[in-house]
């Protein structure tokens, strides 16, 4: 028995000491969003790819050039940005900064290929509202399982305090959403900050409650027609 | 130097150099010895060219896959061998004509049974070590998920669980868990062990023994059965049967518990998205490592104080 004890002992100092080693991680290494984003030490998180609110369209240009942004186009109020990765080559994602109308930076969004609502949380923190939009579901086919009422769904994760709206698709099983919830895997599609979110029906919006917990909870009742009162988006990707 | 390090940690009665000890395991023939040598060699570069595939792939899932069963199979083969190797303890030494004499001894009677005990860890050494190993791949898998988001993935699994815990007291249970899956295998042949050597203190026909044994066997079997199978599914895959089901938490603590302990000895929990499930749906179901250990504890202690009592027992005087 004192040999268990030991061995006890031993395996769970060993653990403990693998596992302290892994969360450590996180003082070595910067999020993926973090990274990605290109943030400076002026306004950091505040000021992606280094363009701050009412900069001069020169200087955006400027910014997003540094923070290895590629020139897609310049329509309108609109500055479409590609974000290669600078070791492959290979598209990140799309930036677009939106002017207003004395050509000043007002909002910058991000389209990105693959970050991930972990990858958002473990930047910002957990979110203050996450919204699901039942209005916006759309049936997903499926050739191997007919019986599945499957569907993609809209949603918005949102931080009023920080002016930071994040959406993206989330699949979903309309029979069983009891037992679902929000994978931390799931994909990010756009990513707004800063600007001028205006939520008319904020308050109705769910509160976060977590991950993996009941997709339920995460309709808003009564559910919202429209997402928000921002200018609708153009998706750059149509522009391809 | 490393075994005799080993060793020396073994009460005296309990190294294999001991007398008692020596004459349970008896030799090993220098052609069987080199035959386990190899197949101990075969599965430690199998195992370590699955976890290479793992790192160079990065395809966890594969990994999970490709070993869920031989080592599921090699748990149940470890514990129904410990069962079947100590239940005729008794017999046996009645059988070489030593047991009566052990009876007129002070301690030889709970002396044998002990060794006839601890010399099952001996037999299944290579078992075990291979389980054991197969079990450290799974924990690698495990901290490679822990390492999601720069190191910050339990941050996101326990955002949101009821009750709220620190991180602090997140890892630290992470840390009990782990600790409770490597034990486990080694606990579970410990206890079937001393399942074995209560059978054959308390029944001394060799054939109701044989039978009882079975029926043990057929007990375990159907359990691990209902953990890989039913118990899996209710917690892991959520099928559509469930949705017309309530499922409350103590049908979901019952159906954790029977998956960890019996069915596949928690090989399934080593997913970190699996335990963040858990501890989002089920209430208090962040506790279950800190819960696995202490079972996993008692269970050791359980075995310990069956075989001391078996011990006992079968070293009183017989009536005649």
């Amino acid at each position: 028995m004192r040999l268990f004890a030991k061995l006890l002992f031993v395996i769970f100092m060993v653990n403990g000491l693998v596992l302290g080693g892994v969360a450590a991680q996180r003082y070595f290494f910067p999020t993926y969003v973090e990274t990605m984003l290109a943030t400076n030490d002026a306004c950091g998180l505040d000021c992606w790819f280094g363009v701050a609110e009412e900069m001069n369209h020169r200087d955006v240009a400027v910014q997003i050039d540094r923070a290895g942004g590629r020139d897609q186009n310049f329509r309108g109020s609109f500055m479409r940005y590609r974000l290669p990765d600078p070791e492959t080559g290979e598209n990140r994602g799309m930036i677009q900064v939106t002017l207003d109308d004395s050509g000043n930076a007002l909002q910058v969004c991000y389209f990105p290929k693959d970050v991930t609502v972990g990858d958002v949380i473990s930047t910002f923190g957990d979110p203050v509202k996450f919204y699901l939009d039942s209005n916006s579901r759309r049936e997903i086919f499926s050739r191997i399982s007919f019986e599945l009422e499957a569907y993609i769904v809209h949603f918005e994760m949102i931080y009023p305090d920080r002016e930071l709206v994040f959406e993206g698709d989330l699949h979903i099983n309309l029979e069983d959403l009891q037992e679902q919830g929000v994978s931390p895997h799931t994909r990010i599609s756009l990513m707004c900050n800063p600007g001028t979110i205006n939520y008319f029906w904020l308050n109705n919006y769910p509160d976060w409650e977590g991950i993996y917990v009941e997709l339920e909870d995460y309709f808003a009742s009564p559910p919202p027609t429209a997402s928000d009162s921002r200018d609708a988006f153009i998706d750059p990707l149509q522009f391809r | 130097m490393l075994s005799r390090l080993w060793f020396s940690q073994f009460p005296e009665w309990a190294r294999p150099e001991h007398p008692i000890m020596r004459s349970i395991l008896g030799g090993i023939p220098e052609s069987q010895r080199r035959r386990r040598l190899l197949l101990a060699g075969l599965v430690i570069v199998g195992l370590f060219a699955v976890a290479v595939y793992a790192y160079v792939t990065t395809d966890a899932l594969v990994v999970r896959d490709l070993l869920y069963y031989p080592l599921v199979f090699a748990q149940v083969v470890a514990v129904i061998v410990g069962l079947t190797l100590t239940s005729n303890a008794v017999a046996t030494e009645e059988q070489r004509g030593t047991w009566d004499t052990l009876k007129l001894t002070l301690v030889g009677v709970p002396l044998t049974l002990r060794a006839r005990w601890i010399a099952v860890f001996h037999q299944l050494r290579w078992l075990l070590g291979a389980i054991i190993i197969g079990r450290i791949v799974y924990l690698g898998l495990l901290l490679s998920d822990i390492t999601e988001f720069q190191g910050r993935a339990l941050d996101l699994y326990i955002s949101g669980i009821s009750p709220e815990v620190s991180l602090d007291v997140a890892i630290l249970i992470m840390v009990a868990f782990m600790t409770a899956f490597v034990m486990q295998p080694v606990v579970a042949v410990a206890v079937s062990a001393a399942i074995g050597v209560i059978l054959s203190v308390t029944v001394r026909s060799r054939a109701m023994v044989f039978i009882l044994m079975l029926l043990v066997i057929g007990i375990y079997l159907a359990l691990v059965f209902v953990g890989v199978t039913f118990a899996n599914e209710q917690i892991l895959e959520r099928t559509q049967s469930l949705t017309q089901q309530d499922f409350s938490d103590t049908q979901g603590w019952g159906s954790l518990m029977l998956m960890a302990l019996a069915g596949d000895m928690g090989i399934k929990l080593t997913e970190l998205e699996t335990q963040g499930q858990i501890w989002a749906d089920f209430e208090y179901g962040i506790y279950f490592g800190a819960i696995y250990l202490a079972v996993v504890v008692i269970a050791g202690s359980i075995a310990n104080a069956l075989v001391v009592i078996s011990a006992k027992r079968a070293a009183k005087p017989t009536r005649t």
